[in-house]
């Protein structure tokens, strides 16, 4: 019954006029997400200050091993103190995207919004993009400070290419939430998705945020650059650290590649899930 | 005198009793909780990753090794763990306060300090403590001496660790909601007892022996188990006392402010 509410939406005929007025609708909800947010940015003080504590620990842990010599050609000490920040900054302003999809599966209130005139997995997507904008607004204020004060700038670096490297942020914050959202969906079938998130997240910490992947052995590095992780906090970081309009391009392309076929998957997860939802009662 | 004793005798049998069925009660739930155990295992395990790839660049930091980094490890893991596997409530003080759930200690013929924080367990926190231990062995192997050394560390670390959290969240008997301070001097503990200490500046370190007392809790230890020498154990256990001392009677001045809401509740 549900699912035939839920799914008339997607066999409408699109046309540019329609698509416009579904992107105002979930511009809407980011509106309002940003909106309920902003009430309450006196609870994002708690995860910026924890932000603040883990780069002012990971420069001085960074600081006190570049004055022993440069470990890796790729970075300076400068270099590698601005990429913690950036990959931090990116991780830390993540939405809870698999927790809201894995509570609203397993508590059942996702029967409720299978008649809502919008795509649930959209609506949740838009919700978390708003708490992500104001997420990142802290941390990015508080980072570039910290950066600013106990660094200095980064040699070379140019205001310009702030856009560029606005965008890989942004695109890497929409990769995490899109995987997310897969793992989120395997509470249709697993009573306890928990580990998978662990794991998940466990990659994405090593696997290009904690250490850049150029510090990684030969074979190991050239694995991990076709793994998407590296794309959400390694790719926006070393632009910051050393932009190239060719390694803009090349993270940008192989974001959108990732995102591509996570969002596909997503779609593909949730109308398989969506089957066995049984709605009963009034 | 033999008060005192009869006291401590109870007030362990309490323990024993809170832990024999805080036991039961998580293992009730076997699958879940060997997925919290051993996923809290892996989780930590990770960062053996970090540090393997940092110490194929540089020989040391800090004047730390390999070795002495996993000893951090190993100790914070294991000493956290403790601390919220038998005093499972020393992170939860402030919501009992908040929601009005402390009457029901306050009726009870124990001491409510030690009744509250001793009546819950963390399950994640059983694979802290197992990941802690299994890693010391790993990399420092079995030798009995050193290994109970460790185990008393552990002891002691999760004595203070338990009793910093705790003070913390006694706080909210005096600002309403003090949450975010308890997060924050959590975070301060963690973040601090990872890492080399020689990486922090003076003030930090200044705080790692006073607020956040991460400097008992594993560099202490460190220095005592490297150096083999026992000259530093009588101030880690006279920093352990004061501590807990001082965690007790900040709790009983904020308990005279405790205002009960008449919450009828079952502790199940």
């Amino acid at each position: 019954m549900s699912r035939t509410l839920a799914l008339a939406d997607d066999r409408t005929v699109w046309s540019m006029p329609l698509l416009l007025k579904k992107l105002r609708k979930y511009m809407l909800v980011v509106e309002t997400s940003l909106q309920s947010n902003m009430a309450y940015a006196a609870n994002f003080a708690a995860d910026t200050a924890f932000y603040a504590v883990i780069c002012f620990v990971l420069m001085s842990l960074w600081r006190t091993i570049y004055a022993g010599g440069q470990p890796i050609p790729d970075y300076s000490g400068v270099q590698m103190m601005w990429y913690c920040i950036i990959t931090e900054m990116v991780y830390m302003s993540r939405c809870d995207v698999f927790g809201e999809l894995t509570r609203a599966v397993q508590s059942g209130e996702i029967a409720y919004a299978l008649n809502k005139p919008y795509d649930y997995l959209f609506y949740q997507f838009a919700q978390g993009i708003g708490l992500m904008l104001i997420k990142l607004a802290f941390n990015g204020a508080v980072g570039a400070t910290m950066g600013l004060l106990l660094i200095g700038p980064i040699q070379g670096f140019s205001a310009v290419t702030l856009l560029p490297i606005g965008l890989a942020i942004l695109g890497g914050m929409v990769l995490n939430t899109c995987l997310q959202a897969c793992l989120g969906l395997l509470a249709f079938w697993s009573e306890d998705n928990s580990a998978y998130y662990w794991i998940y997240s466990k990659l994405v910490l090593m696997l290009g945020m904690m250490l850049p992947v150029e510090y990684f052995p030969g074979r190991l590095e050239a694995i991990v650059r076709f793994l998407p992780f590296p794309y959400i906090t390694y790719g926006p970081a070393r632009l910051m650290v050393a932009f190239s309009w060719e390694r803009f391009l090349q993270t940008a392309a192989v974001q959108a590649v990732y995102i591509a076929l996570s969002v596909l998957l997503a779609i593909a997860v949730y109308r398989k899930g969506v089957r066995q939802v049984n709605v009963n009662g009034g | 005198m033999s008060t005192a004793v009869d006291a401590i005798r109870k007030h362990a049998r309490l323990f024993a009793a809170y832990f024999r069925f805080n036991l039961a009660a998580v293992m009730e739930y076997r699958a879940s909780f060997l997925m919290q155990v051993f996923g809290m295992a892996i989780n930590n395990a990770s960062f053996i990753f970090f540090w393997k790839i940092v110490y194929l660049r540089v020989p040391a930091v800090a004047g730390y090794e390999f070795r002495d980094v996993m000893f951090l490890w190993a100790l914070s893991a294991a000493a956290f763990g403790v601390a919220h596997v038998c005093f499972g409530n020393c992170g939860s003080l402030g919501r009992v306060i908040i929601q009005g759930e402390l009457d029901p200690y306050l009726l009870q013929p124990k001491d409510v300090y030690f009744n509250v924080i001793c009546s819950k367990t963390i399950v994640s926190a059983w694979g802290d403590t197992a990941y802690g231990i299994i890693l010391y062995l790993l990399v420092y192997g079995f030798a009995p001496g050193r290994f109970a050394l460790f185990l008393g560390f552990v002891a002691l670390g999760g004595l203070l660790i338990a009793s910093a959290r705790f003070a913390a969240e006694t706080l909210t008997f005096f600002l309403g909601n003090a949450s975010a301070i308890s997060r924050l001097l959590t975070e301060f503990m963690i973040s601090f007892s990872l890492y080399p200490e020689k990486i922090f500046g003076n003030s930090v370190r200044w705080m790692m022996y006073s607020l956040a007392p991460a400097g008992f809790v594993v560099f202490v230890p460190h220095r005592i188990y490297r150096s083999l020498t026992l000259a530093s154990l009588p101030l880690l256990l006279v920093a352990d006392v004061v501590y807990l001392f001082l965690g007790y009677m900040l709790f009983r001045a904020g308990l005279k402010r405790y205002e009960s809401g008449n919450l009828v509740v079952t502790r199940v």
